[in-house]
């Protein structure tokens, strides 16, 4: 409880942070009165189409993460696993450099992103085929295992018979993800998925705490395991396909964020669940801050930091806990 | 009223059967060890009867809907995983997940089965940092806050202390005295003839014998199944089950 409170009020904090995070330097006051004016001045246009839409985009984003993430560790009972694990994120990328390489992207506003969502969805189809109508967990990271590695190819194909440097380079950053200048279409478009996603993910607490006792002694009490796993592929593909298809690849949160809040919920897995919620969306709202405030005038990717920040964290609680571990 | 009934029960690998044709019901106030060597089929028989493997057949327990069954029978496997580094009270409340109880009744179910595993110290302190056969208690107490009218366990009792084996399958039999049924494998023969009301004898998937431990464990049936000489006696302290040799 205490914990909830904590991270939400951290999330508030930082999300206002990031509203009056920016280039364009006003008063903290003016953001706000901009943010709800209706004056059509440059001010409220930056506010209300910029800041607003990127923060949002950072909160629904880090949420889905920490959430699969942890939905992920949970049912695969191993603190290693992450979301991009089953391939929608390496299938999503796909989609969207393909949307890049043949131009699609230019041709509407929307286009990489549905592409991207396309290519997730296509993955997702293909997973469960793969996987089979079982609920056993190491025929899903196998058929996931495959179809990152599928999709990976596929994209380093596309890199690799790129006509121009340019077109290269567009893609490549467009694959180390940003939150930079996305708008309001980008929000609608992610949230439906997301939403699904959450509900999806948010049922399964129960069935992921009697996991914690293997699979044999949940489906005895009651867990419908083919069903939990159909739930967790479904629900992580919506959060994890939406969130690459509009900001690019962000990786480490799902890995992270559950690992770090683990101790404060006693382990208990569906606690797990909310709390990395709440804390994914902290740690993508505070690493968007950091891209901003650190080079402002570069364009740092959110990927890059997120994961310059997210390696060392890791390697610093590996190196506390592996005493534990053992 | 019987909670188990299977009839006719196999289970195939490919086309070799690993359960044979296996008919037999459960009562209440039976605490039936299921015996058996390596190999016998005896966790497959069990999760088979659960409906937890495809199988040819009946069972009563797999005819059920997988709630009905999660507060008809507990089930302790025998592969003792605990994923996460949660509390000992913890571990034993996910017992209660089946159940709709309020929060006082599976507080009470819990601290109930704490106290029949000797646990309560124990309550606080983190699963997994505990030793194997104090964990392998804890899982019992688990299935134990299930409160089911049956139990069926895959050697429980396999890597814990001596008095802890006696202590465990006490607690079975009180079990199956106040009227649950207990269903166990496990391979202490003299534990099996001491505190089981009856034991069924499993080999290469079929059942042997079916009856008291005095009836079943016969040097005819041990030689048999087990390949074993063994020295059986009444006392006045109960049966007394002593493995002697290997027969060749």
């Amino acid at each position: 409880m205490k914990l909830t409170v904590l991270l939400t009020t951290l999330c508030v904090v930082l999300f206002v942070i990031s509203l009056v995070t920016g280039t364009t330097p006003v008063s903290v006051w003016h953001s706000f009165t901009s943010l709800f004016a209706t004056d059509d001045t440059p001010m409220s246009v930056v506010m209300q189409q910029i800041r607003l839409p990127r923060a949002l985009l950072a909160v629904m984003i880090g949420a889905s993460l920490g959430v699969s993430g942890a939905a992920m560790q949970g049912y695969l009972r191993n603190p290693l696993a992450e979301p991009g694990l089953i391939g929608v994120s390496a299938a999503a990328g796909l989609g969207a450099v393909l949307a890049l390489q043949t131009g699609l992207a230019a041709a509407f506003a929307l286009a990489l992103p549905l592409s991207a969502l396309l290519a997730a969805l296509i993955a997702v189809a293909m997973i469960l085929t793969l996987a089979g109508p079982g609920g056993a967990a190491l025929t899903l990271i196998l058929a996931g295992i495959a179809i990152s590695a599928l999709a990976s190819a596929f994209t380093s194909l596309v890199l690799n018979l790129s006509p121009n440097p340019f077109a290269a380079a567009e893609i490549v950053f467009w694959m180390l993800g940003s939150l930079a200048d996305r708008s309001f279409s980008h929000v609608w478009l992610a949230l439906p998925f997301m939403v699904v996603g959450w509900v999806l993910l948010g049922s399964l607490g129960r069935g992921l705490d009697a996991l914690t006792l293997g699979e044999d002694a949940a489906a005895a009490m009651g867990v419908r395991l083919p069903r939990l796993r159909l739930a967790l592929v479904i629900g992580t593909a919506a959060c994890v396909g939406a969130g690459t298809a509009v900001a690019g690849s962000i990786g480490f949160v799902g890995l992270v964020v559950p690992h770090v809040l683990r101790p404060f919920v006693g382990g208990q897995p569906s606690r797990l669940l909310w709390a990395s919620a709440l804390g994914g969306a902290a740690m993508v709202l505070a690493a968007d801050i950091a891209v901003r405030v650190a080079l402002p005038d570069r364009d740092l990717k959110l990927g890059v930091l997120m994961a310059l920040v997210g390696a060392p964290l890791f390697l610093h609680l590996i190196y506390k806990t592996r005493g534990t571990l053992q | 009223m019987s909670l188990l009934t299977l009839q006719n029960l196999s289970v195939k690998r490919g086309a070799c059967p690993v359960i044979d044709n296996v008919s037999l019901t459960l009562h209440p106030g039976e605490c039936v060890g299921l015996l058996g060597p390596n190999g016998a089929g005896k966790t497959t028989l069990m999760r088979a009867a659960l409906g937890l493997l495809s199988h040819e057949g009946t069972s009563s327990l797999a005819q059920m809907t997988s709630m009905e069954r999660a507060r008809a029978c507990a089930w302790l496997p025998q592969a003792r995983e605990i994923a996460w580094p949660v509390s000992v009270e913890r571990l034993v409340r996910l017992g209660r997940l089946p159940h709709s109880g309020t929060k006082a009744e599976n507080a009470a179910a819990v601290a109930d089965a704490l106290a029949q595993m000797g646990l309560e110290a124990y309550a606080q302190r983190t699963a997994t940092q505990l030793s194997g056969g104090e964990q392998a208690r804890v899982l019992i107490a688990r299935a134990l806050a299930q409160d089911t009218p049956m139990m069926m366990a895959d050697e429980p009792i396999a890597g814990l202390d001596p008095a802890a084996q006696i202590a465990t399958m006490r607690v079975f039999s009180d079990l199956a005295a106040s009227g649950r049924t207990v269903l166990t494998s496990l391979h202490d023969l003299g534990l099996a003839a001491r505190h089981c009301t009856r034991v069924i004898l499993l080999h290469r998937g079929a059942i042997v014998a079916d009856g008291a431990p005095v009836d079943v464990m016969t040097p005819q049936n041990l030689a048999e199944v087990f390949g074993i000489l063994a020295h059986y006696e009444m006392t006045d302290r109960g049966p007394v089950f002593q493995t002697l040799d290997t027969l060749t």
